[in-house]
């Protein structure tokens, strides 16, 4: 199979990094080239590809783009403020794109975006989280085929340790949400955090239902960490368009000590629990239900991390959201698994949690 | 002994001749959690979070799923957290036992609150309290899994029982809901359970409002 060149525009999604090694791994890609503007991200980045010469580093992106204008793909890692630019000008060079998490909190962009893909000649895909987790992906497949009947309500949470501390871009309103936005009338605290980090569980609500959010109501409780600028904490519930209830919690309630080190209070990296109840039976994955728990030395919490760490197969290389990018290249795939429009739909119900929890209303998508 | 009443009877009744069964402020990791509160080990407390699950078979009637059982849990609460509630949402599913619920107090504490009696037969109880401080949390949800976290699980051919047992019940508890009856129960007991309508009043006014 053809292995693809592409290269990395920002890396200030925590996301990229991870994404940088993976695909280190993967025989579909080749990383040629990486860009990064901000002085200490540039460095994290330079140190995380010091095994790896050919990889050419730059600070432009735009330069990047121009010297690589041969390479088959972008994959846009930057913090979302900067993504619509770099979207522009990655279609200026033809290139297929990869954008990470949220494609922009602004939804005139998000639209703006959907507009030039439509007729775009090239692939544009997006990371949303989850779709390849094996028990997600296995509860998908259940519910879908009929097995507990009409979904009668679902209950998903994502609650994680707070990345802030460690990438201080990920806490900066502007960078994170593209403005400063209080969160509520008079407070300290902008829009920014929890919510804008996780446009996944919005993406695996509709994934798995079919169906759109209709009714939004949001609650944001004091945060826990009250020297962040944006929030930490929020409970979303609702009713999709065939009113069904949900329930989403995308909170940092994960507590983690503070400092730049990744050291945990609490021991568990991640709850993402879903249940989905129906007229005929009940589902419940929790995607850190794996067959073996480990606690030991040399984890990035010394001694007290529970991670993800599955004594499972390789995954086949299309069960991954670049494996499926690739395929998307090759002509095996017609549609991205996650795209521009999906990423949308989730920004969409953010705006309007951070609307709620503003106004105290609840608000109706339109 | 006092004269126990539902939280529902209560509505509108004064005096301190009665307790209301209001089970979630005896359930032992409530308090425990309140402890922590109160000695501030755990710092502030931010955010509540409540699941809490039962089969269909155990549904109660409408009336009380609302004004025993949700009161029950937004009572609990109201007692760790101590404040005056200033909103409350209620997302209930038709014609079923099913609720999400969101409400904040005028502290800045949020409450969360899944209740589902529509689970199918064959599960257990389950009820799950987390209590996130600015410095700790206190829950007993497991860190993997879905079911309740420590006790005797027994299981045959009929189907699978999750029992509570701890060092001052004379009986174990069907799950977590018997075991805060029993707490509560014994509470009653001992003469130490809370007397009288509490904030019972102001709880159902609001739960008439949200719904």
């Amino acid at each position: 199979m053809r292995r693809y060149k592409i290269i990395v525009a920002g890396c200030g999604c925590p996301h990229a990094p991870l994404f940088l090694a993976r695909m280190r791994d993967m025989r579909r890609w080749e990383v040629v080239a990486a860009s990064e503007s901000d002085d200490k991200l540039f460095e994290t980045m330079k140190n995380s590809t010091a095994d790896l010469p050919d990889i050419k580093l730059y600070r432009d992106h735009k330069e990047m783009f121009k010297r690589h204008s041969d390479v088959d793909a972008v994959l846009i890692g930057s913090d979302n403020f900067y993504h619509f630019q770099m979207f522009l000008d990655a279609v200026q060079y033809k290139f297929n794109i990869f954008m990470m998490k949220v494609i922009s909190m602004n939804e005139d962009e998000c639209r703006e975006m959907i507009r030039i893909k439509n007729s775009y000649d090239r692939h544009v895909a997006c990371e949303l989280e989850l779709h390849f987790r094996p028990q997600l992906h296995e509860a998908r497949r259940r519910i879908v085929s009929g097995e507990i009947g009409d979904i009668e309500a679902i209950y998903l949470t994502n609650v994680s340790l707070c990345p802030i501390d460690r990438y201080p871009n990920w806490g900066d309103p502007v960078l994170s949400y593209g403005s400063r936005v209080p969160l509520k009338p008079n407070s300290k605290f902008c829009r920014g955090g929890a919510i804008t980090d996780h446009p996944h569980p919005y993406d695996l609500i509709r994934w798995i239902t079919g169906r759109d959010f209709a009714t939004v109501s949001a609650v944001s409780a004091r945060n826990q960490m009250q020297d962040l600028a944006v929030e930490d904490h929020a409970a979303i519930t609702g009713k999709m368009d065939n009113g069904v209830p949900f329930f989403v919690n995308p909170s940092y309630t994960n507590l983690v000590e503070r400092g730049p080190d990744l050291r945990f209070i609490w021991p568990k990296v991640l709850e993402c629990n879903l249940k989905v109840t129906g007229t005929k039976g009940y589902i419940s994955a929790d995607f850190f239900n794996h067959a073996c728990t480990t606690c030991g030395h040399g984890f990035a919490s010394p001694d007290r991390a529970l991670v993800e760490d599955v004594p499972s197969a390789r995954e086949e290389i299309d069960d991954s959201l670049m494996g499926a990018f690739a395929a998307l290249l090759d002509g095996r795939r017609t549609t991205p698994e996650t795209g521009l429009e999906e990423s949308y739909q989730a920004v969409r119900v953010m705006n309007a949690a951070y609307d709620s929890i503003y106004s105290g209303k609840e608000i109706v998508l339109k | 002994m006092k004269q126990i009443i539902m939280p529902h009877e209560a509505v509108g009744r004064h005096g301190e001749d009665f307790c209301q069964a209001l089970y979630w402020r005896y359930f032992p990791i409530m308090k425990r959690a309140r402890n922590y509160k109160l000695n501030g080990k755990c710092g502030n407390l931010c955010s509540l979070r409540f699941a809490a699950s039962r089969p269909a078979k155990k549904a109660l009637p409408e009336n009380e799923f609302l004004y025993d059982h949700l009161l029950s849990i937004l009572d609990a609460a109201q007692y760790i957290a101590e404040s005056n509630y200033v909103s409350l949402h209620i997302n209930k599913a038709e014609n079923k036992n099913i609720l999400f619920a969101l409400a904040m107090f005028e502290n800045e504490v949020s409450v969360e609150i899944e209740l589902n009696e529509a689970l199918p037969d064959t599960m257990p109880d389950i009820a799950f309290l987390w209590a996130n401080f600015d410095a700790g949390c206190v829950t007993n949800q497991p860190l993997i899994g879905y079911l309740n976290y420590e006790g005797l699980l027994q299981a045959d051919a009929s189907g699978m029982r999750m029992i509570c047992k701890d060092s001052i019940q004379a009986v174990p508890a069907e799950g977590p809901y018997e075991w805060m009856k029993q707490r509560f129960l014994l509470d009653v007991e001992r003469d130490e359970a809370f007397a009288g309508n509490l904030n019972t009043d102001a709880i159902a006014e609001l739960i008439s409002r949200s719904i």
